[in-house]
């Protein structure tokens, strides 16, 4: 059996913990003190897990390019809004006071694992089942979406809210922490071309894309920078 | 023996998951009279449709109906019906005519579907009744504390629930950033007192915006000064699992460690951080989840209703295919700290 070490204390431990006990891969864990890091149980390399912002912009730059690689031809750039939800069902409300809505910052995303610009707003949200995203891709033509990888849509019975979703995801067998990025019906082409969505995913779509790229066959490299950053 | 169940909601998608799992047990099928998430996420399921509304609702989502409910009934021992509450009897009728035993989910307020019947309390009254009610989740948890002290050991049970009213089916119960509140005393302590004699209960209930799972301050005032005694005969019984009792506990950390376990987050145990006031009295804080605490005891009167099988032996089975004490044993729940 593949065995991971985590090591510091990583916002996402709980999510890569359901992950990996998914994909029948061991997660060992040790000092819980300083940057997080990942390393192969037998690797002495370890490579750094963003956080904070940049954990953030991983998350929601994993759940874009999915999206991206439905589209054909590809985006040029996508414009968005973003929900990001408390942290989880635990723990103070690290996202802001209970009953509110936090306004949040734009972000500007380019580079792995985006093949386009993202410009979007996120705000924090007293929630705890997903993130919520209303997206406009725009790119140099009309084009074609066609679900496939990572990313499903939805019947409006079932995406007409989160709660309704994430039991739908959990009646799957899904979990808490689900896969999939999920669309809420299926995308509106614009008249000058764009593709308008509205996508729900948790934390688990980056850290099963994370998981993806480190459990190759053929061992990365090790790397200085974060990963998925 | 062949089961069918009424409803795919919250609870019927459940028993639906539960029979399955019994080796004594066959899902003969399910009815609707919608296509939800329950039936959606669960397709392969032989659907019966209990208007026509439902069956072409049904094809509509390319889910053919194995038949209507009639068809259903013809092929089953004892239908289970987890309907929306408050409509059993009127489907009561069409059970009756087909001679089956019927079980009633919910708490049912109508006395003419059968006794209510909690298995660790009164379970003879299920042994040859054609028909029966079962309890709410919250009368269910709180019979499951009253059997697991001891029923003629209680003298009397006072406790104040606080229910999660935002989930997903349950939005219209409750406000989004408050408490509802009502001094009146609320349905379980008549259901409780209907079900085990002797045993003075009151309960009053609050709702508050949650999705895991209903909480309840029980305390358990004892005939005998025998509070210790008392207190570790629930730390021992079935279907409890004992919090810490020196912690500060949450219901997030408690709903959290059952998605690190479940696959949909079930809990079928009661949760219970028990305090032993004086001599002759026990605190216990009480947390369910309002979703699957019935189960359990749904399935050992469905087993019970068969007759010629003694209650622990019904728990037994029940508990063998349903339960996985390693996941949310006492020992196991020891993270479930704030």
């Amino acid at each position: 059996m593949t065995e991971l070490y985590l090591a510091g204390r990583w916002p996402l431990a709980d999510v890569l913990a359901e992950c990996t006990r998914r994909r029948d891969v061991r997660l060992a864990t040790g000092d819980p003190t300083g940057r997080p890091c990942l390393r192969h149980g037998t690797d002495d390399v370890a490579v750094l897990l963003p956080d904070g912002a940049a954990l953030a912009d991983a998350v929601l730059a994993a759940a874009l390019a999915s999206i991206g690689r439905c589209l054909t031809p590809g985006p040029a750039a996508v414009l968005g809004t973003v929900l990001r939800p408390a942290s989880g069902l635990c723990g103070p409300a690290r996202n802001g006071p209970v009953d509110a809505v936090r306004t949040g910052y734009v972000t500007r995303l380019d580079g792995q694992p985006l093949t386009f610009r993202a410009a979007c707003r996120v705000l924090d949200v007293q929630h705890t089942r997903c993130w919520v995203a209303n997206l406009s891709f725009t790119g140099t033509g009309r084009s074609a979406f066609a679900p496939g990888g990572e990313v499903t849509v939805l019947p409006p019975v079932i995406a007409r809210d989160t709660a309704r979703t994430s039991q739908y995801m959990l009646d799957c067998g899904e979990g808490f922490h689900w896969r999939s990025v999920v669309l809420a019906g299926p995308p509106v082409s614009e008249e000058d071309g764009g593709v308008t969505t509205l996508a729900l995913f948790t934390e688990a779509h980056y850290v099963h894309a994370l998981l993806d790229a480190w459990l190759r066959p053929a061992a990365p490299e090790p790397a200085a920078r974060g990963v998925g950053a | 023996m062949r089961i069918a169940v009424v409803g795919m909601g919250v609870i019927g998608k459940r028993l639906a998951a539960a029979i399955a799992l019994q080796p004594d047990m066959t899902l003969t099928g399910v009815a609707v009279r919608s296509v939800g998430v329950g039936v959606l996420a669960h397709r392969q399921l032989p659907f019966h449709a209990d208007t026509p509304e439902a069956a072409a609702e049904l094809r509509e989502f390319g889910i053919e109906p194995a038949g209507d409910l009639d068809d259903l009934l013809a092929n089953a021992d004892l239908v289970i019906d987890a309907g929306q509450g408050g409509t059993g009897a009127g489907r009561f009728p069409r059970y009756q005519r087909t001679g089956l035993i019927s079980v009633f989910c919910g708490g049912e307020t109508d006395p003419r579907l059968g006794p209510m019947v909690h298995p660790a309390l009164n379970y003879a009254r299920a042994i040859g009744s054609r028909s029966i009610r079962l309890p709410s989740c919250n009368t269910t948890a709180l019979g499951r504390l009253i059997a697991a002290a001891g029923p003629s050991d209680v003298g009397e049970v006072e406790a104040a629930v606080l229910r999660c009213v935002t989930d997903t089916d349950k939005a219209d119960k409750g406000i989004t950033n408050g408490t509802t509140f009502d001094i009146r005393a609320s349905h379980h302590g008549r259901d409780l007192e209907a079900m085990v004699e002797g045993v003075r209960v009151r309960v009053r209930a609050a709702g508050v915006p949650s999705i895991c799972g209903h909480v309840a301050l029980v305390q358990l005032r004892l005939r005998r000064p025998e509070a210790e005694t008392v207190a570790q005969r629930i730390a021992r019984t079935r279907r409890v699992a004992i919090l810490a009792p020196d912690q500060r506990h949450d219901t997030g950390q408690i709903k959290a460690h059952v998605y690190r376990t479940t696959a949909r987050g079930d809990r079928y145990e009661l949760a219970v951080q028990l305090a032993v006031d004086d001599a002759q009295t026990i605190t216990a804080w009480i947390a369910l989840d309002n979703e699957a605490i019935t189960v359990p005891e749904a399935v050992d009167v469905m087993r019970a209703s068969a007759g010629g099988t003694a209650a622990d032996q019904v728990r037994d089975i029940t508990d063998a295919a349903l339960l996985r004490p390693s996941i949310h044993s006492t020992e196991a729940m020891e993270d479930c700290v704030a």
